[in-house]
Order: structure tokens, then C-alpha cells, then sequence
């Protein structure tokens, strides 16, 4: 595969020039009479820096192909991200309609809940109004009754009151 | 993404064929003293330079196997927990 050969070659590449640069910086500091252990410590030093420089420099590029294609491939990926986004934020605001739809449908049923409701009392408090009329026309026609009764036993007293005079006169 | 014991492989293969290359260059000049007093002065630097490359090699070896695996397994921790 070419571009795996092309990463291992970067690679490669990467440890000679700096297996070179350090190379030659041990050979100018032992020239300049360091000791074995001073020149040693500085090479694995610089190495330690330089390979960690070049790692964290790839810390989010781990897959090979992606960096041995270029920038193009992250160009691509980021593209691509950038559609999924979108097709998320288009996915977000569909259904961010849709429940808007949903609450407006739903104040529309609680409008129309609290209207029977209020239609239903209405026609309780109609009913019992009927109930009442209804007893207090009876009310009215016993009362009516009672009076006549009432009148009707007041004459009685009086012809009774009547006979008792004229009874007791003419004894 | 490759495994780990592949990354310590192609390490160890790059670091051999350059430790292998600092024993060539190491050797070439073998003998070199003895032709003139310039070629004993560059066989001396060659001597330093294919000393302190071949031991470069072999400190990128270590040095970049331990990094890359650390810094691969971070960066896997931290896309397992999904940071």
C-alpha cells in the first residue's frame, strides 16, 4: 500500500535526520572535550525532547493513512464532520418543529379540555337550577294549598263560633 | 490503528537498519589513519559522529517506543471515558 509505505518511509526519514543531528552534536561536543557521560546525557535528552515534540505533534493523527495521505484527508474529514453536523442540526431543528407543533396542538386540547369542562359545569349548574324551579313551584302550590286550607278551617271556626253564639243564646 | 507490538517492531526495524548503518560507517574508515594525516583527522570525526549516531539510534528506539505508546494509550483512555 502506497500510502503506509510513504509513512514508514516519513518515519524512517524522521529517526535518520535526527540520529544525524545528534550525530554530529555529540561528535562537536566530544571534539570540544566533554566527557562520554556529559555527551551521552545530551543526546538523550535532545532525543527525549525531539521524539516527544514530533509525537505530540501527531497526538490526534494515530491512524498512518491519515497522515501519510496529507492535509487533504483531514480537509475531507473535517468536511465530513461538517455535513454530519449539519444533518444532525437540520435532524435538531425537525424535530425542534415537530414539538413545537406538538405544544401548540396540545394548548389547542387543553383550550378545548377546559372549554367541556366549563360546558359541563354549565349544564350541571343549568340542571340543578331546573331542580330547584321545579321545587320551588311545588313549594309555591302547597303553600297555595295550605292557605286555602287554611282559610277554609278559619271559616269553619267562624259558622262554629256562629252555631256556639246562637246555641248558647238560646239556652 | 496499528497494535502496539507492530509500533515497537517498525521502531526496532528503523533503529537496527540505522545502528547497522553507524557499524558500516564505523567501519569504513578502518584503516583510514594510516593513509595520511588528514584522512587519521576524518577517520577520527567519522569515528565520533558514527559513535554518537549509532547511539542516537538507539536512544530514538527507546525513547520514541516509550512516548508513542504512552501518549496512543492516553489518547485511548481518554476517547474510551469520551473526552
Amino acid at each position: 500500500m502506497r500510502p503506509r509505505l510513504a509513512f514508514r518511509q516519513f518515519e524512517f526519514l524522521s529517526y535518520l535526520v535526527t540520529a544525524a543531528v545528534l550525530g554530529l552534536a555529540g561528535m562537536f561536543l566530544q571534539a570540544s572535550g566533554a566527557t562520554d557521560l556529559l555527551v551521552a546525557s545530551v543526546i538523550v535528552i535532545l532525543a527525549i525532547s525531539i521524539r516527544t515534540s514530533v509525537r505530540m505533534a501527531q497526538l490526534h493523527e494515530w491512524e498512518p493513512e491519515r497522515v501519510a495521505k496529507g492535509p487533504g484527508v483531514r480537509i475531507d474529514d473535517l468536511e465530513e464532520r461538517c455535513k454530519a453536523c449539519e444533518r444532525e442540526n437540520g435532524r435538531l431543528s425537525a424535530d425542534l418543529e415537530e414539538t413545537r407543533s406538538q405544544l401548540i396542538k396540545l394548548k389547542a386540547l387543553e383550550h378545548e379540555l377546559v372549554s367541556k369542562v366549563l360546558e359541563s359545569r354549565i349544564d350541571d349548574l343549568e340542571r340543578r337550577y331546573k331542580i330547584r324551579e321545579q321545587q320551588d313551584r311545588r313549594l309555591s302550590a302547597d303553600l297555595e294549598q295550605t292557605r286555602e286550607q287554611l282559610s277554609a278551617l278559619d271559616a269553619k271556626i267562624k259558622i262554629t263560633e256562629k252555631r256556639n253564639v246562637s246555641a248558647a243564646g238560646a239556652t | 490503528m496499528r497494535s502496539n507490538k507492530r509500533i515497537i517492531w517498525e521502531h526496532f526495524t528503523d533503529s537496527v537498519v540505522l545502528i547497522g548503518l553507524g557499524i558500516v560507517l564505523d567501519l569504513s574508515i578502518i584503516g583510514a589513519s594510516s593513509l595520511s594525516r588528514g584522512m587519521a583527522e576524518l577517520a577520527r570525526w567519522v569515528e565520533m559522529f558514527s559513535k554518537w549516531f549509532t547511539i542516537a539510534a538507539f536512544a530514538q528506539f527507546c525513547i520514541d517506543s516509550l512516548v508513542q505508546l504512552t501518549i496512543r494509550n492516553y489518547a485511548e483512555l481518554r476517547r474510551a471515558r469520551g473526552e
